[in-house]
């Protein structure tokens, strides 16, 4: 029998170990190998060890094993319901929520502060770029609050509530304004005068900063800040940069008239007065409770 | 799978129940180390979790499953930088062959030859065949005693057994082949050379 035969019938061998291997099965190779001593001898080796092998029966794992491991992935299972549950924001129904409330946010403020409904004298490029970054950071900020997420103890959650209750109030009160930009009726009122005479322009824009920071974020903080008392600090910081984030939009709104030094001027003092007024709130939030008053 | 993937705890535990004993029995005979086998077996069903949303329905789930042991089970025995053993199979098959005692936490598998209602003499006959069969084994190396395992235990066809332990069809083949040749040739050795 020629080598190449040989080897085919070695590799049919193998093919047939699906059952028992049955050489007849295939005329010529059975033809073959029934001329070939040697292949006559393979095949009985590979057959007698292909049916030894078939006593070996299946094994079992121990009880306690098997309900130790089912237990262990059930429980992730039921853990990652858990999980999916709260990043319910990312759910079809909630996505949708977070986007339309963060549209429509962005559309009451545009119009209210950009002088849409009065008439407004803003650049068009202007208003586009306010309403991209307000649409961005409002959609963020409603998609933590509807996914209510906490991450490590920091209450996301409730520090875009926060966020966006001081804007409320921000916007609230920038529209009851007699001018259309804030800045300038400060610049014209006595106190601004005051400080424009003692600390120039920049100084005084720095101060009324504080205050457009401080009183939005002292208030929101106040009413909306359940929950931030735990872990204060980074609780506090996060609603602080929350509160800060959603004021620069308005502030950029507004800083068309004014030189870049004065709108800077106007940031800084905003990020101090948040910051005093966020941890004011909580100081004071922290009292109450202390007396007794609040939860 | 598909029931699994979205988080059915009931689809779950109907695959588990199918394929828990393959899996234990795979481990075992491969690691000859009941404690390390123990750990790797949660292990799998763990990383099988973590993995099922990457699971191609193309693909025999069965397969897959094997494909998640034996990766596991390289990475372990890669960590533990030792040559897999067979020990198991002498603790299976009586123990005595070549080391003595049996290891205290040692599966007791001498029953898993078939031997039910024989008599003593056949009892012992079958008992000497299966430390014959363990020490052909044991010289085999890890992916020819894959291949036998999952090929004859476990009823793999050869072309889903290449996909577990990454070779051709024709190369797994191969390894059947030369496994089931060295397992003759141990057992021949032995004196036990004739039919089962």
């Amino acid at each position: 029998m020629k080598r190449s035969s040989c080897d085919e019938h070695r590799a049919w061998l193998v093919d047939a170990l699906g059952g028992p291997p049955q050489p007849q099965g295939d005329p010529t190779l059975a033809a073959e190998a029934a001329a070939c001593p040697e292949c006559r001898a393979v095949a009985g080796e590979i057959q007698s060890s292909w049916e030894l092998l078939r006593l070996v029966r299946p094994l079992e794992p121990p009880p306690a094993l098997r309900e130790r491991t089912r237990g262990a992935v059930l429980a992730l299972i039921a853990e990652d319901r858990a999980v999916a549950s709260r990043r319910g924001w990312s759910s079809a129904s909630q996505v949708p929520l977070a986007v339309g409330s963060g549209l429509g946010a962005a559309a009451a403020t545009l119009f209210l502060l950009g002088g849409l409904i009065w008439g407004s004298h803003l650049p068009e490029g202007h208003l586009f770029f306010c309403a991209a970054i307000f649409t961005g950071l409002l959609v963020g900020a409603f998609a933590w609050i509807y996914s209510a997420t906490t991450v490590s103890g920091v209450h996301l959650d409730v520090a875009a509530r926060v966020g966006v209750l001081a804007l409320t109030i921000t916007v609230a009160a920038t529209t009851t304004c007699p001018e259309l930009h804030v800045l300038w009726w400060w610049d014209r009122s006595v106190p601004g005068r005051f400080f424009t005479t003692l600390l120039g322009a920049g100084g005084s824009s720095l101060v009324f900063g504080f205050t457009y920071g401080l009183i939005p974020g002292f208030l929101a903080a106040l009413f909306g800040g359940r929950l931030l008392a735990a872990r204060w600090l980074a609780n506090g910081l996060v609603a602080a940069g929350v509160v800060f984030l959603l004021a620069t939009p308005v502030i950029y709104l507004q800083s068309a008239p004014f030189t870049s030094g004065v709108i800077a001027s106007w940031l800084a003092g905003t990020a101090a007065g948040t910051l005093c007024g966020v941890f004011g709130a909580l100081r004071v939030r922290a009292r109450v409770a202390r007396a007794g008053a609040l939860g | 799978m598909a029931a699994y993937q979205a988080g059915n705890e009931a689809a779950f535990a109907e695959l588990f129940d199918r394929y828990a004993g393959a899996i234990y029995g795979f481990l075992v005979r491969r690691l000859g180390d009941p404690a390390l086998a123990e750990d790797l077996y949660q292990e799998v069903f763990l990383r099988l979790h973590r993995a099922r949303p990457s699971y191609d329905p193309g693909r025999p789930f069965r397969t897959w499953l094997f494909s998640i042991a034996h990766n596991l089970l390289s990475d372990a025995l890669r960590s533990r930088r030792r040559t897999p053993s067979l020990t198991q199979f002498q603790e299976e098959f009586g123990g005595a062959a070549t080391s003595g005692d049996k290891a205290p936490n040692a599966v007791n598998l001498g029953a898993t030859i078939a031997s039910d209602g024989a008599s003593p003499e056949a009892a012992l006959v079958t008992r000497e065949l299966g430390e014959a069969l363990n020490r052909a084994l044991r010289s085999l190396p890890p992916d020819e005693v894959t291949v036998l395992i999952l090929a004859r235990l476990e009823g793999l066809p050869y072309d889903e057994i290449g996909h577990v332990i990454g070779r051709s069809a024709a190369a797994t083949k191969q390894l059947a082949y030369r496994a089931l040749k060295r397992v003759r040739a141990e057992l021949v050795a032995s004196g036990h050379g004739g039919e089962p």
